[in-house]
């Protein structure tokens, strides 16, 4: 056992290190890309029409009149010291405007990864159990639905049917106007939840759900079929023969034998899938209206907000890091065969 | 008779996957120590085989021969020549001369291509006959494998033939181009019973009529016994005995050999054997015991035995065993 | 006493390209006590043979028609559920190849107890004393209880397949070429415990095998399967003293032996017919050496030939 922690250790410090160019090259692209794009941000905070001297002094403040390398390199001095500048438009710091946009998405993100999670591997596992009968050629119809609609559409079929025809649920933001939640974690159902606001706590939930079905559907096709195969092939595994023949029941099988063999790499799917939930996120907070990291990302693309888009890059970034090395290690204790 | 190759002490050690910070902080890489030192001769025209159990190196061996593997140490010499080394067109005109055939005739052929393509690519590869007369020596051995009529079996693909007739074609592929030396690596261990025979018999007829040499390499005592002429013994890298086939299996030395023949089940009720098994399983290949390594499984060990490693001598004429107390 | 007895079984392989006929019309029956040898090459249905006992036969195979009788109770007329406590408790099996036959992410305490908790109501503490003590006879040390399946080495869990057979002390096993992927040191001791623990439990055993050698070392009595049909039974050492079906007496010369001697050895021309159109007559015909008219249009019934001894061949 110390053998594999110490190999554990080794790993995860390894995995760390590797992050730093990474993200170096990262923000190298995307600091090219913003300013290859057509567009001077200067336009958006003051006035094509203003006088000459005023758009030359705002270039000067924001720094944008220094050589491009130059720019680069204090860019990049700053991201490693960990700041990452103001915004342009609002002059906040980057941090503080991420910090206010990004619990929103990790809510929005979590609810979608557990509506995924548990499409997916109920409606995979029961159609390779019963891949024999109709439902198994309707899962994988299903599952090929969801893995190939678009996030929008599906988005704004949902916000038709249950908003605006039948009106059970709200269609757009996280709280309604009238109601206000007080800010301690930054976790709007926490928080609400923390301060005993019940009101605010239904309405911001009922809200959740339409974008976490949208979300957890979009991401549900990919893990299903994933589920499905692997169940499937874990039930032909002579394991699953040998144990039938010792009298194990058939739903220990199932449960024990299959389903848990084939969430190994279902998990790691998950993990992969991350990155797809991000830019799925990007769609739904846009189509319902959610002041999270996706609409912010795409605002800022929109006014050319140099340092916020990079900062928003850099937090995708460090969090997929992050996801992807925890579902590793999650691995690693789940299947003994593993030594990182 | 003169030797066709000759090893000199070869050694073939394969390194144990590490990460890099490990690698870092331990600065020691661990070897699996799979061939570690083997020495001996193939006389032309013989059939020498290799016998062991799975993780002795028999397979590794007749990798190394016909040079798709690159030797850790020691020395090979074939035909008179130095091979340790060759490279660019000199390997690959060794390559002719030296050719394999594996276990599995269900995974060796290639699925896509039609029996006729499989033999005759050899043939354009090493550009050996003129190309009007590739097809007519494709269906000459196919008939002489006895795949006939040669013209169906021709235009047949792999998964058309049973796993006889598949290793068969895996046997002509290989025997084709005209090899000096084959290596035969298990090749009937996954054909039916009733057809073993049958492919030994070929194998047989083929060595006369190509004046071939054969390296087999088997698990199956019994196999080895109907086609060897020279049998050696495998444990954990080295080769612990070697002899005539008469010797060997009439009057085997060493421990292991007598533990391996004793195992084998005999298709015979009224011959009822003792069998001799050692105790415990084959060690790790990466810290193999010290002196002799078969020791601690021994049941003669003496003190010695774990001391020093015992060379493998001549104990009477044909006749070579790794062991102090023989 | 028969202990099992299999009646005109018929098991059927409904796949793609038509029906594959594995096991057509088997009748076979085993003694208390007595160890039966199935002998054959692949693809002549003795694995299935096997599984439809337990009735494990998988998709898309069916037991057609036939009957299995265990101690007197028809199996294939009891339901799923009941089957079930069958297995393991009265039945049990081992399979050919033990490193994918445990669960890769259960350690082996958990398969044994899980075995032991499926079938008896005892609690989980008793289970792993049970545990530790059939470990103990297959010689898998008690330290070794936590380690998971990649831990150990092949013939180690072949002899954990053997105590997960064993612990709930069945009456008969059916062990399906239950050393053919070990080394032959491995073989030979795992042979031998399984001789040693079935005269130690009182059991009957089905021995499936392709290897004449191992058949003959261990049976009592040998059964010897081709494309589907039983085509001979006799009593080891008569049948290797006095084969009397063609196919039978080829596959004794043909199998070789360890010898310093020069050995004469035959083989069979041709190949078994395909199961999914067997031929009408004998199976063997073709590639029979004493094959008549007959044997090309009507399939021999079994004849007894002296004491036991059941041959399925138009010369007798």
């Amino acid at each position: 056992m110390s053998s594999k922690s110490s190999g554990l250790l080794f790993y995860i410090v390894s995995r760390i290190l590797l992050i730093i160019p990474m993200l170096l090259i990262l923000l190298t692209l995307i600091f090219i890309i913003l300013r290859v794009l057509p567009g001077d941000p200067v336009y958006f905070i003051v006035s094509p029409q203003a006088g000459e001297h005023i758009i030359e002094q705002t270039r000067h403040e924001l720094g944008l009149d220094r050589p491009i390398w130059e720019q680069y390199v204090s860019y990049l001095m700053g991201v490693f010291r960990g700041d990452l500048g103001k915004s342009y438009i609002t002059k906040d710091n980057v941090w503080s405007i991420i910090g206010r946009h990004l619990p929103i998405t990790i809510e929005l993100a979590t609810c979608g990864l557990f509506v995924a999670a548990f499409l997916g591997i109920s409606f995979g596992t029961f159609a390779a159990y019963k891949s024999k009968s109709w439902f198994g050629v309707f899962n994988t119809i299903l599952s090929t639905i969801a893995y190939t609609m678009p996030v929008f559409w599906f988005g704004m079929i949902l916000q038709i049917l249950f908003a605006i025809q039948f009106r059970v649920l709200p269609a757009t933001g996280i709280l309604d106007t009238s109601l206000s939640i007080t800010r301690i974690t930054g976790l709007p159902a926490l928080d609400a939840l923390i301060t005993g606001n019940m009101r605010a706590f239904v309405d911001h939930v009922a809200r959740l759900i339409l974008p976490s079905i949208t979300l957890g559907f979009f991401i549900s096709g990919n893990i299903n079929r994933m589920t499905h195969s692997n169940v499937l092939k874990a039930l032909n595994e002579d394991y699953v023969r040998a144990a039938r023949a010792r009298g194990i029941k058939e739903r220990v099988i199932l449960f024990k034998y299959a389903l848990k063999n084939s969430l190994i790499p279902v998990i790691t799917l998950l993990g992969m899938n991350f990155a797809r939930m991000l830019s799925g996120s990007v769609l739904t907070e846009t189509v319902f209206s959610i002041p999270g990291m996706g609409s912010l990302l795409v605002n800022s693309i929109f006014r050319r907000d140099y340092p916020l888009v990079q900062g928003i890059i850099v937090v995708y970034a460090l969090l997929i890091s992050i996801v992807t090395l925890i579902i590793d290690i999650i691995y690693a204790y789940i299947d003994p065969r593993i030594r990182l | 008779m003169e030797d066709i190759i000759t090893t000199i002490n070869v050694k073939k050690y394969f390194p144990i996957k590490m990460n890099f910070l490990q690698y870092l902080i331990t600065r020691k890489r661990e070897y699996i120590k799979a061939v570690d030192g083997i020495s001996f001769s193939l006389r032309k025209g013989e059939t020498f085989t290799l016998v062991g159990e799975s993780g002795s190196g028999k397979s590794t061996i007749g990798k190394l021969l016909i040079k798709s593997l690159e030797l850790t140490d020691g020395k090979m010499i074939f035909e008179g020549k130095d091979i340790t080394r060759v490279k660019g067109n000199e390997l690959k005109a060794l390559r002719r001369k030296m050719q394999i055939v594996f276990q599995d005739p269900y995974s060796s052929l290639n699925p896509t291509m039609k029996i006729g393509d499989t033999i005759e690519r050899p043939l354009k590869i090493h550009k050996i006959c003129q190309k009007r007369k590739i097809k007519e020596k494709a269906l000459e051995m196919l008939e002489n494998i006895g795949l006939s009529p040669a013209e169906d079996f021709y235009e047949k693909y792999p998964w058309q033939l049973s796993g006889g007739q598949r290793q068969r074609v895996a046997i002509a592929r290989a025997i084709i181009i005209c090899p000096e030396f084959v290596v035969l690596d298990e090749p009937v261990s996954m054909i039916d019973v009733s057809l073993r025979t049958l492919i030994l018999d070929l194998l047989i007829k083929l060595k006369q009529q190509y004046d071939l040499t054969y390296l087999f390499i088997t698990h199956d005592l019994a196999i080895a016994s109907y086609i060897s002429n020279t049998i050696a013994t495998m444990y954990l890298g080295k080769i612990i005995e070697l002899g005539s086939k008469k010797e060997v299996l009439a009057s085997p030395k060493h421990p292991y050999t007598k533990a391996l023949l004793s195992a084998v089940p005999i298709p015979n009720p009224k011959m009822k054997r003792k069998k001799i098994i050692p105790k415990g399983e084959i060690p790790n290949p990466i810290n193999p015991p010290t002196g002799c390594r078969f020791h601690p499984r021994c049941n003669y060990a003496e003190e010695i035995c774990g001391k020093k490693e015992p060379e493998l001598v001549e104990v009477s004429k044909d006749h070579k065993v790794a062991c102090h107390l023989c | 006493m028969k202990l099992l007895d299999i009646k005109n079984l018929r098991v059927y392989y409904f796949s793609e390209e038509g029906v594959v006929k594995a096991v057509d019309g088997v009748s076979l029956s085993l003694n208390k006590g007595e160890t039966l040898g199935v002998v054959g090459e692949s693809g002549c249905g003795k694995s299935t043979l096997g599984l439809s006992v337990l009735r494990l036969v998988p998709y898309p195979g069916k037991m057609v028609s036939g009957k299995i009788f265990y101690n007197g109770i028809d199996l294939l007329s009891l339901s799923d559920e009941e089957v079930r406590k069958l297995r393991g408790k009265e039945i049990a099996m081992i399979f050919q190849n033990p490193d994918v036959s445990l669960n890769p992410i259960m350690n082996i305490k958990e398969h044994l107890v899980e075995a032991i908790l499926t079938h008896e109501e005892i609690d989980e503490r008793e289970a792993v004393e049970k545990t530790e003590e059939i470990l103990g006879k297959v010689g898998i040390p008690k330290n070794r209880i936590n380690d998971y399946p990649h831990q150990f080495s092949g013939g180690m869990k072949q002899r954990i397949m053997i105590a997960l057979a064993l612990l709930l002390n069945p009456k008969l096993i059916i062990a399906d070429e239950p050393t053919s992927s070990l080394d032959v040191l491995i073989q030979a001791k795992t042979l031998e415990l399984l001789r040693n623990l079935k005269e130690e439990y009182g059991l009957s055993l089905i021995l499936i095998t392709h290897d004449f050698g191992v058949v003959f070392e261990e049976s009592d009595r040998i059964a010897v399967m081709y494309a589907g049909h039983i085509i001979e039974i006799a009593k080891n050492t008569e049948l290797y003293d006095k084969p009397l079906h063609p196919y039978t007496q080829a596959l004794i010369k043909a199998v070789p032996t360890v010898t310093p001697e020069e050995q004469k050895l035959n083989y069979i021309l041709g190949m078994p017919p395909s199961l999914l159109t067997p031929p009408k007559g004998c199976r063997f015909y073709a590639r029979c050496k004493y094959a008549r008219e007959i044997c090309k249009f009507k399939e021999p019934k079994t004849a007894t030939v002296g004491r036991e001894h059941i041959v399925k061949c138009h010369l007798y």
